[in-house]
């Protein structure tokens, strides 16, 4: 399929017969992969004597573009981009390789969101990332770790020019309420005593309209809020971001991170809930603490820290 | 007063919404207290659950060493390695809340084998079971929060 895609990534129409010869496969064969493509959200026009044609030209990840730009990329840590498979974040959660490795898909059959929520992203137009560290002994207060990374990401779109991105506790990546990125952070501990982290990035680049029905929740993409740069740019400062925040992130915890946070704290000092569990609980976002836990204030109640939970503004 | 029992007198206690809740049965004795407002993972306002259970008189001291955390080995819990929660969050018992639960009682684990998901700041955190046995007993329920190290597994 990628090599069909590649072929038609310039958006120009191309016969069913120069496809077949240059992917070296038959028409039906043809015929099948742009079903295929289709299936994984790439929109064709297809029309008799013509040929297929992309609706929108594909801005495809290339490996070998982004370990090129990015400073990290390198023997320490791989980079690798598939196609299409299940979930980056459980392939590297689950395999018993124990390097650095940064995983990037095109398209993900199983992405996967906090509590088997799903995260939903068609061929090639955005980022899901995933990256894998090591630490030799878990670091303090890791569960922080999520605050850190939510921190570099934004500070990365700033360099890129985003304005008024903000943070959601603990790290939803948000433009005027509505989502522009997502986090999932899996953890595990090795036999040795090292932590094996697997930081999992959704980053939504240019999300196609038509997509935005199967969505439950209001999300922005780069594309709209500036020219974006192409995914294999994104990609490689993604890593860089990612690496950076881990390494210091090892050594020094949320401490270099925690003014930041606070900075970009979409929702300080606004009337909203926190559900926790079952439970909906009514007060103030204020900020975070040093260890990274939502202080909240309960109405007519003490200051609180939240460890779990999710907010939400209150619209009375 | 076995590990059921116990359960269910805790959920009791959390359904009612009352403080807390002493019953005695013979020689044993269980108390059961709650935070005020309940499924806060807030550390200052944090009672463990199951609490120490109420000094029996006839009872041999509980085995120092095993129960450091402090007398949540009620007296019929099974014997064996305590796993205990790395961290403050929220546990779950399965990937996702659709899939089944990781283990359960009588389950033969490995010691590399995942238990639970503990959540803590949107992190998911595998704990794994540590050594290798039979699940003996479960401590807590599914979507519960869970304090730094409370006991979640009983492996013998």
């Amino acid at each position: 399929m990628r090599a069909l895609l590649q072929t038609l990534a310039d958006g120009q129409w191309h016969s069913g017969e120069s496809l077949a010869a240059n992917a070296g496969i038959s028409r039906a064969a043809v015929w099948k992969h742009i079903r295929r493509a289709r299936d994984c959200g790439v929109q064709i026009q297809s029309l008799r004597g013509r040929g297929y044609r992309l609706v929108r030209p594909l801005d495809l990840l290339d490996a070998e573009v982004i370990r090129a730009v990015s400073q990290h990329a390198g023997s320490d840590l791989t980079v690798t981009v598939v196609d299409t498979l299940d979930s980056t974040n459980a392939r590297l959660l689950e395999a018993s390789d124990q390097r650095h490795e940064v995983l990037l898909a095109e398209y993900q059959t199983g992405g996967r969101g906090r509590r088997g929520r799903q995260w939903l992203s068609p061929y090639a137009s955005n980022l899901c990332l995933s990256l894998r560290w090591r630490y030799p002994e878990m670091p303090a207060n890791l569960g922080a770790l999520s605050l850190a990374v939510g921190v570099g990401l934004v500070r990365l779109l700033e360099t890129l020019g985003c304005r008024g991105v903000g943070l959601k506790w603990p790290n939803d990546i948000v433009h005027a309420g509505r989502k522009l990125a997502g986090i999932l952070i899996e953890h595990r501990s090795e036999a040795d005593g090292a932590s094996r982290v697997v930081v999992g990035v959704g980053l939504n680049v240019h999300m196609p309209a038509e997509a935005s029905a199967t969505i439950d929740q209001p999300w922005v993409a780069m594309d709209s809020l500036l020219d974006s740069p192409s995914r294999n740019t994104l990609a490689a400062g993604l890593i860089d971001a990612l690496a950076q925040v881990l390494a210091q992130f090892g050594r020094q915890g949320l401490a270099p991170f925690h003014a930041d946070w606070q900075r970009l704290d979409a929702f300080a000092g606004e009337a909203a809930q926190v559900l926790v569990g079952q439970e909906v609980v009514p007060g103030r976002v204020d900020g975070v603490a040093e260890d990274g836990a939502l202080l909240f204030t309960p109405s007519g109640g003490e200051t609180r820290r939240f460890y779990a939970g999710e907010i939400s503004l209150r619209r009375d | 007063m076995d590990i059921r029992k116990l359960k269910k007198l805790i959920e009791l206690v959390e359904e009612s919404g009352i403080a807390e809740l002493e019953i005695t049965e013979g020689e044993e004795s269980v108390r059961i207290g709650r935070y005020p407002s309940g499924g806060m993972a807030s550390i200052p306002q944090y009672a463990p659950a199951p609490p120490p259970a109420a000094p029996a008189p006839a009872e041999p001291p509980a085995d120092a060493g095993k129960s450091s955390g402090g007398g949540d080995k009620g007296s019929d819990q099974p014997d064996g390695h305590v796993v205990r929660a790395p961290m403050v969050g929220t546990f779950y018992e399965a990937p996702s809340p659709e899939s089944q639960p990781f283990v359960e009682v009588g389950d033969r684990v490995s010691a590399d084998q995942t238990l639970c998901i503990i959540e803590a700041m949107k992190m998911l955190n595998q704990i794994e079971a540590e050594v290798s046995g039979e699940v003996k007993a479960v401590l807590v329920e599914n979507g519960q929060p869970v304090e730094f190290d409370q006991p979640l597994f009983i492996i013998g």
